[in-house]
């Protein structure tokens, strides 16, 4: 037999076509080495290749076995707990918000699911490296499709979600990827792309799902440094871009202050710290709030009318207040389920992360377990009046299509990822004949 | 002196994590050396230690990274902190039964 005919046989009993090149190149290289050392040893060439071959084993018994270990993963623990929370999220909606429960809401969510599911289900199937080679043509095509889906929503009375501003991240993460091994300059264009996103996400998205989008950034340049993408001194590098990134909003803060006084931002921030000093302003939310949790039971109901009751809260009776709507309907106990589910999502977004060996992996994943982190925290803490009180959304418990699909491409991704682990290895990632899908033959 | 495959089949893993202690090797370096050190004792098939290196990498004993030396570029494996746990389990598990090998054995020869 000879040694492409062995490599052939081997690799065509892998059904994953991305494992196979990297395979095929490690079982040729030691194919050539054996026969090398045989020729040493005074064999003729042809003798010594296919004494190399014959000893390699049976080509068919390496090539299952090989198959066995690269085939694509399912994570059926994040599958399970999407599919789950999405329908439990929207029973949860219906049995404790204010929303009615007429024919067109029902329709209106199911559009929701199917479209957050559809989204996730080709998430998961699509090469997730396709973020890496495309990133500035996604980041064009994302910019343009927001500004005009902001146009029309403009003219059609209603506001674009804002949760849209978070796709920016895994956007961000392929742009990182892109700059790898270009020094210093790549430092600095990676520093303006994260300025130009965060200005891009203020217009659309206001300034708090800004500021989030921009320290996750600094986060994951920060550990793209640290981890040598670079190829630059990384303590002087880390410590100059992360010196810069804080500076600049710090300064930009303080200029704001300077030029135009104590603004809404910042008389924000004081009622959220001190509300008994506004209570008759801004700083009533927050002591509604907390009166709120003071009266919750452990278990039941404690003050089911509220909601509609109070006038004054009308205006926030959404679904980020949805935490302390069930626990006023049934209580601490149920809030606290609620509370471990976005837990549980959030620590298996972690073990992806954490688990990931590609670096492209690795970061892409980091950045999708952070907005689903920062959501969540955001809305614990928004919940229990801790937190001034602005635009985030709970992950599976939405109402708005953009939110639903926001999530469902971080969720895909997450599940693209592992799908994709024991597949894309950063050899395989950096090799140019990238293709857009990882093909799975059935036999 | 042919080894039933049967004895060495089990401690394969353990072998190979025990060479990458050492230091980082590519696959061919790493049969070579085995059979090196173990007076060709342990003749290792490529088709064996293939798939054998690549499921510790799936399990994050190993893991993998690309060099060029002498103008060839290789694939070497490198020992993670997981795998160093792993073989330290591995050689008291094998210590353990070898030494009751060894007892039964001398009762049944002595």
């Amino acid at each position: 037999m000879t040694k492409e005919a062995f490599i052939g046989s081997v690799t065509e009993q892998i059904r994953c076509v991305r494992a196979r090149d990297g395979i095929a190149r490690e079982l040729s290289d030691h194919i050539t080495d054996q026969a090398a050392a045989y020729e040493e040893a005074g064999e003729a060439h042809e003798d010594a290749v296919e004494r190399a071959v014959r000893e390699m084993g049976d080509p068919v018994e390496v090539g299952v076995e090989l198959d066995r270990i690269h085939r694509p993963q399912v994570d059926y623990k994040l599958i399970g707990m999407a599919f789950l929370f999405h329908i439990a999220g929207s029973f949860l909606l219906w049995k404790v918000s204010d929303v009615s429960l007429s024919p067109q809401n029902i329709a209106k969510q199911c559009v929701v699911l199917l479209l957050s599911f559809g989204v996730m289900t080709g998430m998961y199937f699509l090469d997730y490296s396709f973020i890496a080679r495309y990133a500035y043509g996604i980041f064009a095509f994302a910019t343009a499709a927001m500004l005009i889906g902001r146009i029309f929503t403009m003219m059609a009375g209603r506001t674009v979600s804002f949760m849209l501003g978070y796709l920016y991240l895994p956007v961000f993460v392929g742009i990182l990827y892109r700059l790898r091994k270009r020094g210093y300059f790549a430092v600095i264009w990676a520093m303006g792309m994260q300025v130009v996103i965060a200005y891009l996400t203020y217009s659309l998205s206001g300034l708090p799902t800004a500021a989030n989008i921009y320290m996750m950034c600094t986060i994951l340049l920060v550990i793209a440094i640290a981890k040598g993408w670079f190829l630059v001194r990384s303590r002087t590098a880390t410590a100059a871009a992360a010196g810069v990134l804080l500076l600049l909003p710090a300064a930009l803060v303080m200029g704001s202050v300077i030029l135009f006084g104590h603004g809404y931002q910042s008389q924000r921030l004081q009622a959220c710290l001190h509300p008994e000093h506004y209570a008759k302003e801004a700083g009533y939310i927050y002591l509604w709030l907390r009166q709120k949790w003071e009266t919750a039971r452990l278990i039941g109901t404690a003050d089911n009318s509220m909601f509609q009751s109070e006038n004054m809260i009308g205006y926030y009776v959404t679904e980020p207040f949805i935490l302390l709507q069930l626990v006023c309907h049934y209580g601490i106990l149920a809030g606290a389920a609620l509370v471990a589910a976005f837990a549980a999502v959030v620590v298996r977004a972690f073990e992806i992360a954490r688990r990931q060996k590609n670096q492209l992996g690795f970061m892409l994943s980091a950045a999708c377990f952070m907005v689903i982190l920062i959501n969540c925290l955001e809305g614990i803490l928004i919940n229990t009046g801790y937190y001034p009180v602005s635009s985030m959304q709970f992950p599976f418990v939405t109402y708005s299509a953009c939110t639903g699909m926001t999530y469902a491409v971080l969720i895909g991704l997450l599940l693209s990822i592992y799908r994709n682990e024991r597949i894309l290895t950063d050899e395989t990632l950096q090799r140019p004949t990238w293709r857009l899908t990882v093909k799975w033959e059935k036999r | 002196m042919a080894i039933d495959k049967a004895l060495i089949s089990g401690s394969t893993s353990m072998l190979i994590l025990r060479l990458l202690e050492e230091k980082d090797m590519y696959g061919y370096e790493m049969i070579e050396t085995l059979q090196k050190k173990s007076e060709n004792v342990f003749v290792l098939k490529a088709g064996t230690l293939y798939p054998l290196l690549h499921s510790l990498e799936g399990k994050n004993y190993l893991t993998s990274y690309e060099d060029e030396v002498n103008g060839k570029q290789r694939k070497y494996y490198s020992i993670t902190k997981a795998g160093k746990k792993y073989l330290r389990s591995r050689t008291e598990e094998w210590q353990e039964y070898q030494t009751a090998v060894v007892r039964v054995l001398g009762v049944v020869t002595g």
